[in-house]
């Protein structure tokens, strides 16, 4: 019962990112010109999108792909979610760059900036994604935290 | 067997699905790569961009019979179509169509006053500038089917037989024209109510007139009396017919060398020297705005490059124009701090969470508009005194500038699109969410008075060569009869800003 009320809220978290992406992101990094554009090229909830597509992804691969016993330890699960955070970090950038670039706008200096953020985002939502999903893992169920 | 059968027939099939797919597709990519190529910069669908529209959809009619009522082309879908996959765009275009279908071309109606006091403007001992502006406008009217009619108006209407193109040729413009009507006195009256009747949706009617009001006999009557008359004439026959159309006067100066015939002087007196006349242009709104915004009119519109041109100015509805302006998100005269509200994809004009600056206790703002492609006096839109504020706190304009595009950001750019002026808007303080209304009022323009005389009997006075008699009273007339339909003052365009605390 516990393991399905950790999914069902890991869902609720990852649908309210998705849903609130704007307010999330604005709300730690603002800047007039950038955020405006961002909301209006629609690329806050894509990028919420692909950030939570990849840190499900990521935990399952951890969890369900690999699940093996040598790659179980807390420092192998920090090392996937650094991978999966770089994936999504550089997957947006260069998105949202691309997007940028071709209405002629250069947001080079921001879009740094909210990389960080964005990365730490993804951070937080692997961890989500990892305690929705870890209990039904055979040999990574314990990680990283033991219950 | 079998198996290797059906599995290659399902291979077959789902390839051509994906051929035919992708053929669609294709064919779709290249209609929408046209259409962008044609429409995405001026964000206009001109004859000649439509021609090629036409062109595309008609070789390619299988793909597009959702476009086609049987054999005929649905004009109506296609700008659906255009109009709705501009919008979809990741940055949304409201774009316009200019002469397309079978309107490219509107048909002119010319009336050229051949009265007593006109033939002097095209005397051989005069500087040709009359002429010269009048063949200029002339010659600048597309239309290849030539459905342009040339009028001579004086005591009455009378269409000249042999068309536009021999009168242009003719040296003599009023020599052509001798013999036509009675040149003893001008019937504005009938003259205005045949233009204003005449006009059709596709029409533009072009007056040309010294605009002094004369009656049969003048000689003896109070000017007054005469000033009442014609106040009361051009209120009386323009008040029914404002609601759909508007008039532009343009004010010229040329040559006058002959007779010049004063209200109190019936046998003339002998004037050589410069003396104003006018051109009025009487259209629908649509018919209006399109001279200034289709490519074929263009020439057209310019009546400052005519020979001998002094001011213009235009009678019209309130809000004729509806010029684009956005509040900018990054410039140097801004002062304080706002969000822009979410959303706003082609003009920022709401914005939130406004708060002074910190140093100067100021807000200010900057808007972008586009004050091109109207007929108003430059000086006069960019006199602040001729806009009014309408808000709830105390704001006001501070400055008018032209735009300089290096000071804007490239989302200001892509905001403020063809704006040519920027707007410096101040305020202390913003107490509540509120809507700022600036509009340009619409007054009868300082040139009019004083280019108006009460009495025209001394040929050498100062003033004889650049006023009109009673010319103040028969336009104060026709502003009249456009204010009856307008609530309020009127005025040219109203930019709207609403600021949220």
């Amino acid at each position: 019962m516990r393991n399905y009320i950790l999914i069902v809220i890991g869902i609720c978290l990852s649908l309210l990112m998705i849903l609130f992406s704007a307010n999330i992101f604005e709300s730690i990094f603002y800047d007039r010109e950038f955020s405006n554009e961002m909301y209006n090229l629609g690329l806050y909830f894509e990028i919420a999108l692909l950030d939570v597509i990849t840190a499900w992804l990521g935990a399952f691969i951890f969890y369900y792909l690999i699940n093996s016993v040598r790659f179980s330890r807390w420092f192998h699960w920090l090392l996937t979610m650094l991978i999966t955070a770089l994936f999504s970090v550089a997957t947006c950038y260069y998105h949202s760059e691309n997007v940028f670039i071709s209405d002629a706008m250069d947001f080079s200096r921001q879009l740094f900036i909210f990389s960080f953020i964005n990365a730490i985002v993804e951070c937080v939502l692997f961890i989500v994604a990892s305690f929705s999903m870890r209990s039904w893992s055979s040999n990574c169920r314990y990680t990283p935290i033991p219950e | 067997m079998k198996t290797i059968i059906k599995t290659t027939a399902c291979v077959m099939l789902v390839a051509s699905l994906t051929i035919m797919c992708s053929c669609n597709s294709g064919k779709n990519k290249e209609f929408n790569q046209i259409l962008l190529d044609l429409a995405e910069k001026d964000r206009i669908v001109d004859y000649n961009d439509w021609e090629q529209i036409k062109e595309f959809l008609e070789s390619n009619k299988n793909h597009y019979s959702f476009f086609f009522d049987g054999e005929t082309m649905s004009v109506e879908s296609i700008k659906c179509y255009v109009i709705d996959f501009f919008n979809k765009r990741r940055t949304p275009m409201d774009i316009k169509f200019v002469g397309i279908g079978d309107n490219r071309f509107l048909n002119v109606k010319f009336y050229l006053e051949r009265s007593g006091s006109m033939t002097p403007y095209d005397s051989p001992a005069g500087d040709g500038k009359f002429k010269s502006a009048i063949v200029g406008m002339l010659n600048n009217l597309p239309n290849e089917k030539n459905n342009h009619k040339l009028f001579v108006v004086n005591s009455s209407i009378n269409e000249y037989p042999e068309g536009i193109k021999k009168f242009l040729a003719d040296n003599n413009i009023f020599e052509a024209t001798r013999g036509i009507g009675d040149p003893s006195f001008t019937d504005f009256a009938s003259i205005f109510n045949s233009i204003l009747n005449n006009t059709k949706d596709n029409e533009l009617s072009i007056l040309v007139t010294d605009m002094i009001y004369s009656t049969k006999n003048m000689n003896g009557v109070n000017p007054q009396k005469v000033f009442a008359e014609a106040n009361g004439m051009t209120n009386a026959i323009f008040k029914n017919r404002v609601v759909n159309l508007s008039t532009l006067i343009v004010k010229m100066t040329g040559s006058y060398n002959g007779l010049y015939y004063s209200y109190n002087t019936p046998k003339g007196k002998k004037y050589n020297g410069q003396r104003p006349y006018y051109i009025i242009v009487i259209g629908n709104k649509e018919n209006i705005l399109r001279l200034t915004e289709d490519k074929a009119y263009f020439s057209l519109s310019k009546f400052q490059k005519l020979n001998g041109f002094e001011n213009l100015y235009l009678f019209g509805n309130s809000g004729i124009y509806h010029p684009h302006y956005s509040i900018l998100l990054n410039h140097p005269n801004i002062q304080g701090y706002f969000h822009p509200e979410r959303g706003q994809t082609k003009q920022i004009t709401e914005i939130k969470e406004i708060n002074p600056d910190r140093n100067t206790g100021n807000i200010q703002l900057a808007l972008a508009v586009d004050l091109s492609k109207m007929f108003i006096d430059d000086d006069y839109m960019l006199n602040k005194a001729n806009y009014e504020v309408e808000s709830i706190d105390d704001v006001s304009i501070v400055q008018i500038k032209p735009i300089d595009k290096k000071e804007l950001s490239q989302v200001d750019k892509k905001y403020s699109g063809s704006a040519t002026h920027i707007f410096i808007i101040e305020s202390q303080n913003i107490s509540c969410n509120q809507l700022i209304k600036i509009k340009l009022k619409n007054k009868i323009p300082s040139w009019v008075f004083s280019s108006s005389s009460d009495d025209d009997s001394d040929v050498n006075d100062e003033s004889f060569s650049s006023t009109t008699f009673g010319l103040k009273y028969l336009l104060s007339g026709i502003y009249d009869s456009y204010n009856l339909n307008t609530d309020g003052a009127p005025y040219y365009f109203e930019l709207n800003m609403q600021l949220n605390k």
